[in-house]
């Protein structure tokens, strides 16, 4: 069946340009082009879809009430936010229910193509209670500690960016944000960004501040049913994992740029986990003890429940987020690294080494 | 001589020497109570006088008391503080010998026109003046001149007050108004561009989505036209169909089809390229006005030169080529990026105009390179211009100093600059110039030491 995907825009110029331009995908794609946010919504009243492409200034319902109404209506969507500039007020009521801001002009090839690889990651997820899952995540869980501790850096005359930077790269949920924020044209042009304090510096103070205020990151202890056994287990294993694919990263000679690749992409490899403790915590039923720390059993409940691994979960969420490409391709292909289109890749050869160095480690101490 | 006359003589002398004790007596209280008076007025006196001195030391003012060539009799401490002198040095030293050549004549012309009938100085008659301090250092004064006459000689009463405090804080006062202003034009600018780069990008956005369509709808129109092609050879002999392979074969003719063929891509293939190009433009105008940023924030400081290049072509393209030699291991530096495009934007700007005014014939270099080192940024700019007369050097960071004819420069570029690089951001602005041969700028921009780095440096320490 093919994706459907629609375009909403108040300028029916930009509409027929991307109607011609698209063109070539009419195969592929069922594409609707509207009119404005009611036009649109009042299009989803009656249909489904798996894509949305929104402006974001439009006369009547903005797209910012549209497209906040659409994650709610239809969370399984896609929704990516087409725009030339938009005020900042605007552009923090869209934080959340929108996975990407793309600044206009925008290279229609390369809009294509986000689609294409996140309805690919999708179509792995063969759970549709999992689909939304994922694309209705506006955050991933954020322990307690770690808010206290950047409430603390955050305010108060003693204020340091720097403070918050470090404490941004030690938590998965906060990192995913800040680099969503960051690598997608949400406040200013969007820059290719792979490391969260660089992230958190790019942004500024007078960004990162009212992001905390206004509960853009979510309290695991405010998220309804999650399993906090599993929450702990998989912050526990994020940082270990950051730290070791860091060292093997270094210890292969990669890159600067891609040891900091590798340690983003061990912080950030079991998201997927983040996203099933929160939205899906069920699945897990009676698991405590041993059995919740242990990640090749929360694997196998996972598999069960599912049918997919939470890296294809992860690797989903890390494709609609527009994390750097070689973090969410190294998260697809954690446990094997043979299935990559580029299986040779230093970051995702880092991960895979942390992996199995944490799995030997366990090993050792069991024994 | 008989008895009865002695002792009248001796009556009347008796007499007359009570007389003269009484009066005597009389005297010699009057003379006791005048000298009481004396004594009294006279300490009166002193204490007045004490009192006086007191007051004229004391004075924060300076207060000269001059004869009528000008020699000073009198001085007080504020008067040796201010320019610098001793007491005795001050006195018989000419008054006119504190003050600067010009303030001199003033002041004589001053003390000239005095009226001695007229004693009161108002405030409003101090005027400005240079004073020299004992070494010759000048420095601004206001004086006030008066004269009188005492025993049909003239004298002089000179006030006046060192005024270097007051008057720094007045340049300040107007430096801080000129940023002020200076900034909120930025700040208008900024929000105004940025409207305007968002009303471009979006007719940009679909000219650009239609011209790619027409590029690619052609290559599928040509293959029909190939096959059409193909068709009306097959029918070229044929007799049935010649009045209409001839109208098709005129039609091409007439719309010359191997030109279209030819020019329809290249024309598309050309406006995509100029779409590009409007569309970086307008980038760079977003990027480099940073409406709204008031905040110290990490930036590419090698992408901002780039745009800054960008946003400035049309001052430097007909006078200067560029060249950019960027470190690639550049951290991010934190600044407040508006103010620091606009110091690289006013060095780029002065660079092409000192090309300009050198008046070569062909392009000058303007070269920017930037390094990192121990937890320090640095941008040069250099030129191949003019360079700067050894007589200016002093004063190019001074507000309003400028040498460009009326319309090309304020006075405030470099001012501005340096206030920027220095005050707000602990860095520093020098530049090496020589004439005739060109100038290079040089800032640096302090960036917080990242922990790894202090952890070495404490590590060496430690060794």
């Amino acid at each position: 069946m093919s994706a459907r995907v629609i375009f909403v825009d108040d300028e029916p110029n930009i509409l027929r340009g991307l109607q011609r331009t698209f063109r070539r995908l009419r195969n592929e794609w069922e594409m609707n082009f509207l009119e404005g946010g009611e036009a649109a919504l009042k299009h989803l009243g009656e249909n489904t879809a798996d894509v949305i492409v929104s402006d974001m200034r439009m006369p009547g319902v903005d797209g910012a009430q549209f497209l906040t109404e659409a994650a709610q209506s239809h969370p399984e969507t896609l929704r990516i936010i087409l725009s030339g500039e938009a005020d900042r007020e605007m552009t923090f009521r869209t934080i959340g229910v929108s996975h990407q801001f793309l600044p206009k002009p925008c290279n229609t090839d390369e809009l294509c193509d986000k689609i294409r690889r996140s309805l690919a990651a999708k179509s792995k997820l063969t759970s549709r209670e999992l689909q939304i899952a994922v694309s209705g995540t506006a955050s991933l869980p954020v322990s307690e500690a770690a808010l206290h501790a950047l409430k603390a850096a955050l305010e108060g005359s003693a204020q340091s960016l720097e403070d918050a930077a470090e404490i941004f790269t030690s938590e998965p949920g906060l990192a995913a944000k800040i680099l969503q924020l960051a690598n997608s044209a949400y406040f200013g042009i969007g820059q290719s960004v792979s490391s969260p304090a660089e992230a958190v510096k790019l942004l500024g103070i007078d960004i990162v501040k009212p992001l905390l205020e206004r509960g853009c990151f979510l309290s695991a202890s405010e998220a309804p049913g999650l399993n906090a056994a599993v929450f702990e287990q998989a912050l526990e294993q994020s940082r270990s994992i950051a730290v070791l694919a860091r060292k093997a990263a270094a210890d292969a000679q990669a890159s600067p740029a891609e040891v900091e690749l590798a340690e983003v992409a061990g912080l950030l490899h079991n998201i997927g986990r983040l996203v099933i403790c929160a939205k899906l915590p069920g699945c897990y039923g009676e698991v405590e003890g041993s059995a919740a720390t242990d990640p090749a059993k929360l694997e196998e409940i996972e598999e069960q429940a599912f049918g997919c691994t939470q890296a294809d979960v992860g690797a989903y969420l890390a494709l609609l987020w527009g994390m750097p490409d070689a973090v969410s391709s190294a998260i697809a292909h954690q446990a094997a690294p043979e299935t990559a289109a580029d299986p040779q890749n230093a970051v995702l050869l880092a991960l895979y080494a942390a992996r199995q160095a944490r799995i030997e480690g366990r090993g050792e101490a069991a024994a | 001589m008989d008895i009865g006359t002695l002792e009248k003589r001796l009556a009347r002398e008796k007499a007359a020497r009570c007389e003269a004790e009484a009066l005597l007596e009389a005297k010699s209280r009057e003379l006791y109570l005048s000298n009481k008076e004396l004594l009294k007025a006279s300490q009166t006196l002193i204490g007045q006088s004490q009192q006086l001195n007191a007051v004229f030391d004391q004075a924060l003012t300076v207060i000269l008391l001059t004869d009528g060539d000008g020699k000073i009799q009198r001085a007080n401490r504020s008067a040796e503080m201010t320019f610098g002198r001793e007491p005795a040095q001050l006195k018989s030293t000419s008054v006119y010998d504190l003050l600067d050549q010009t303030s001199r004549e003033a002041a004589a012309e001053m003390e000239r026109l005095r009226d001695p009938a007229k004693k009161f100085t108002s405030v409003g008659d101090m005027r400005e003046m240079v004073g020299l301090r004992a070494d010759g250092t000048p420095f601004p004064l206001e004086l006030a001149v008066s004269v009188f006459e005492l025993e049909g000689k003239r004298h002089g009463v000179w006030i006046s007050r060192d005024i270097t405090a007051r008057k720094e804080a007045e340049e300040k006062q107007l430096r801080l108004e000129q940023e002020l202003r200076q900034s909120q034009k930025l700040e208008s600018l900024g929000t105004l561009a940025s409207g305007i780069a968002h009303e471009i990008n979006t007719p940009i956005q679909y000219i650009n989505d239609n011209a790619h369509f027409l590029k690619e709808s052609f290559t599928d129109l040509m293959s029909v036209l190939q096959a059409y092609d193909v068709l009306l050879q097959k029918l070229d002999g044929d007799e049935e169909f010649k009045e209409q392979t001839g109208a098709v074969r005129a039609n091409a003719e007439a719309a010359d089809i191997d030109f279209l063929k030819e020019e329809i891509p290249s024309s598309i293939e050309q406006t995509l390229d100029g779409i590009e190009r409007i569309s970086k433009i307008v980038t760079a105008v977003k990027e480099f006005s940073h409406p709204g940023t008031t905040e110290m924030t990490a930036i590419d400081l090698n992408q901002a030169i780039e745009t800054t290049l960008s946003v400035t072509r049309n001052e430097w393209k007909y006078v200067a080529e560029t060249k950019t030699d960027f470190d690639a291991a550049m951290p991010l530096v934190p600044c407040l990026p508006g103010d620091i495009n606009q110091v690289i934007m006013n060095l780029i700007v002065n660079a092409a105009h000192a090309i300009e005014s050198k008046g070569d014939e062909g392009l000058g270099e303007i070269a920017i390179k930037t390094s990192y080192a121990d937890g320090q940024v640095s941008v040069s700019v250099t030129d191949t211009g003019c360079g700067i007369p050894e007589a200016n050097r002093g004063q190019i960071f001074d507000p309003f100093f400028t040498t460009k004819g009326v319309g090309k420069g304020t006075g405030q570029g470099l001012s501005i600059a340096f206030n920027i690089v220095t005050q707000k951001h602990d860095g520093t602005l020098s530049f090496s110039t020589e004439e005739g041969v060109g100038t290079t700028f040089t800032i640096t921009l302090p960036v917080s030491q990242s922990p790894e780095t202090k952890a070495e440096a404490e590590t060496k320490e430690a060794v």
